[in-house]
């Protein structure tokens, strides 16, 4: 798993390349978790080139969701495959998370 | 420790460390099975999915004692169905007796204990759990 990050107009974009699962899991949190530590608070996780997420992908992005709204912030889950589409559909993450088709779209959104 | 072996009617097998370093493996070995079998992306993602929880748990809470262990995983696929075995010797732990998560909470209060195994659930179409004399035991049955 490859995480690249980059601002841009005002947020933070988390690109995750690969897999996040049990094995990428903790590394994906660390990530995260430094970004929020430099200031961040409005945050995109671009996954574009995620292949798959498991349960304990999942638990990141809880994670990080909840640290957001800690922070009066907000976090966008953008461009998700089938795989990653179904696996936040099954576990209800879809209704409480905010998603977009695109990081244009999310950045569009994060304007608003 | 790596092994995988085929027989002639469609039976693969490997073995896994104890450690979620491993898990690239597992992904490797569904990958290599559902080319083989043309398989579709997602009944790929939804076996790898399944046992990628299962085998998460049995590494994480299956060998409270510690040390090196082995987890057997073996596929065999049929014209109609998919099933999969995995065995260890590890503590008893039975998925089976695990309530499912609320999936309909809000963010406050939503948690992802329990989730690995609910998809399991919501995935295949049946998870039979034996203690065995050596250790755990679970079948999984997907039918195509």
């Amino acid at each position: 798993m490859i995480i690249v990050t980059t601002q841009r107009e005002g947020a933070a974009i988390m690109s995750i390349e690969g897999r996040l699962d049990g094995q990428h899991a903790q590394t994906a949190e660390s990530s995260f978790l430094a970004l929020a530590g430099e200031g961040n608070t409005r945050f995109i996780f671009d996954f574009s080139a995620m292949q798959y997420i498991s349960s304990a992908g999942l638990r990141v992005v809880l994670v990080a969701a909840k640290k957001v709204r800690s922070l009066q912030g907000r976090l966008i889950c953008a461009s998700m495959n089938d795989q990653v589409r179904d696996v936040f559909e099954m576990s209800g993450f879809l209704s409480i998370l905010e998603t977009a088709d695109s990081t244009e779209e999310a950045l569009e959104r994060l304007k608003a | 420790m790596t092994d995988k072996d085929e027989n002639g009617c469609g039976e693969a097998v490997i073995r896994l460390d104890n450690r979620l370093d491993e898990l690239g493996r597992l992904h490797a070995f569904f990958e290599e099975i559902g080319e083989r079998a043309n398989w579709p992306d997602r009944l790929k993602f939804d076996m790898t999915l399944s046992c990628e929880e299962l085998l998460t748990n049995t590494i994480n809470y299956g060998f409270p004692q510690g040390g090196r262990h082995v987890i057997t995983l073996s596929v065999q696929s049929f014209p109609a169905e998919v099933e999969v075995r995995l065995e260890d010797g590890g503590v008893p732990f039975n998925p089976l007796e695990f309530g499912e998560p609320d999936v309909s909470l809000d963010l406050e209060q939503r948690s992802v204990g329990g989730l690995g195994i609910f998809f399991v659930r919501r995935l295949m179409n049946e998870m039979i759990y034996e203690r065995t004399e050596t250790g755990n035991r679970i079948i999984l049955r997907k039918l195509l």
